[in-house]
């Protein structure tokens, strides 16, 4: 068992986008995601389903995810983001939206904010959130922006 | 630019089934490793889009939870359990998908694998760790590939996105 306060260190990863010239956002940020989630050109708004569907299948396989004996790889006490059996692409954009307007996004890069937002839109059960002190100290401890992909050719 | 009507569909017990938009002229989903290479090559810049997002989304997610470390300074994963373990450097969308492409061409299963499964065996394959579990046993801590294609269709309960028709024309 996971015992003591766990910091969700940085994911520490900053996306220079070249997004959609009528947008011209730096999709990188917190904010920028949640512009492209609402913008209506589809393109961005691709991109905002996909990152945030690719974030939700992901965490569903470190749900799942089982050694060879059939022990658990993660403790479900130390699981983050658990998916319900049903969700809408919709309902996860416009959740996303929600939740980054209601929290201080400003210094978040997208990959912060999207895991974090995901975590409280789909908590395990049995998640221990003392373990999981995402808001005191949310990306400490990381050492910054440590995966940029290079602007330019995204699309 | 058109329009894509996306559905999530229930394919397998392991995970989320991954649907994406039906691609041009073409009536299916997308839910399988094949249909998303023909996504992240579509010539329609908001099909490869979509592509680019699944694949980042799921990058940072794996960065994600190796970062989560205790306290007392020990990563959740441990570093020899780690699976994926992307680099320091940059790296830019385009070329994740044209590897993506990469791995679907030469990977001999990748064509029995659905989208959900691919995307996160090939980024298990192409950031592999470089640690001395993964030296010894090579797919520790489970035998994706294996474990993956057994457990894919099984009726298990942790299936997700089952039965979502969502249609995003806009």
């Amino acid at each position: 068992m996971v015992r003591g306060r766990v910091a969700l260190a940085a994911v520490g990863i900053g996306l220079g986008f070249c997004a959609n010239p009528a947008v011209a956002q730096n999709l990188s940020t917190a904010g920028g995601l949640a512009e492209a989630c609402i913008f209506r050109d589809e393109g961005d708004r691709n991109f905002c389903h996909g990152l945030l569907f690719g974030v939700v299948q992901t965490a569903a396989i470190y749900r799942d995810m089982r050694r060879r004996g059939g022990e658990r790889v993660l403790p479900p006490q130390a699981l983050v983001v658990c998916p319900p059996s049903r969700v809408d692409l919709d309902d996860l954009r416009e959740g996303y939206v929600r939740w980054a307007r209601s929290h201080n996004v400003a210094r978040m890069t997208l990959g912060q904010a999207a895991f974090n937002a995901l975590a409280d839109m789909y908590p395990c059960r049995g998640r221990d959130d003392s373990i999981f002190d995402r808001r005191d100290s949310p990306f400490g401890g990381f050492g910054g922006d440590s995966f940029i992909p290079r602007v330019g050719d995204s699309r | 630019m058109k329009t894509h009507s996306i559905a999530f569909l229930a394919s397998l017990a392991f995970g989320p089934a991954l649907a994406l938009p039906a691609l041009a002229q073409q009536a299916g989903d997308v839910t399988t490793a094949r249909d998303l290479a023909e996504l992240c090559s579509a010539r329609d810049a908001a099909d490869r889009n979509l592509c680019n997002g699944v694949l980042y989304g799921a990058l940072i997610t794996t960065r994600a939870y190796n970062a989560v470390e205790t306290n007392n300074g020990d990563r959740l994963i441990a570093a020899g359990d780690r699976i994926i373990c992307a680099p320091n450097g940059g790296i830019s969308l385009g070329e994740m998908r044209e590897e993506y492409l990469r791995w679907y061409d030469t990977e001999p299963q990748a064509r029995q694998m659905n989208a959900t499964n691919a995307v996160f065996t090939f980024i298990a394959d192409h950031w592999r760790c470089d640690n001395a579990r993964t030296a010894e046993r090579a797919n520790d801590p489970f035998d994706r590939r294996v474990y993956l294609n057994e457990n894919d269709g099984g009726g298990d309960p942790t299936d997700i996105f089952s039965d979502i028709f969502r249609a995003l024309e806009r």
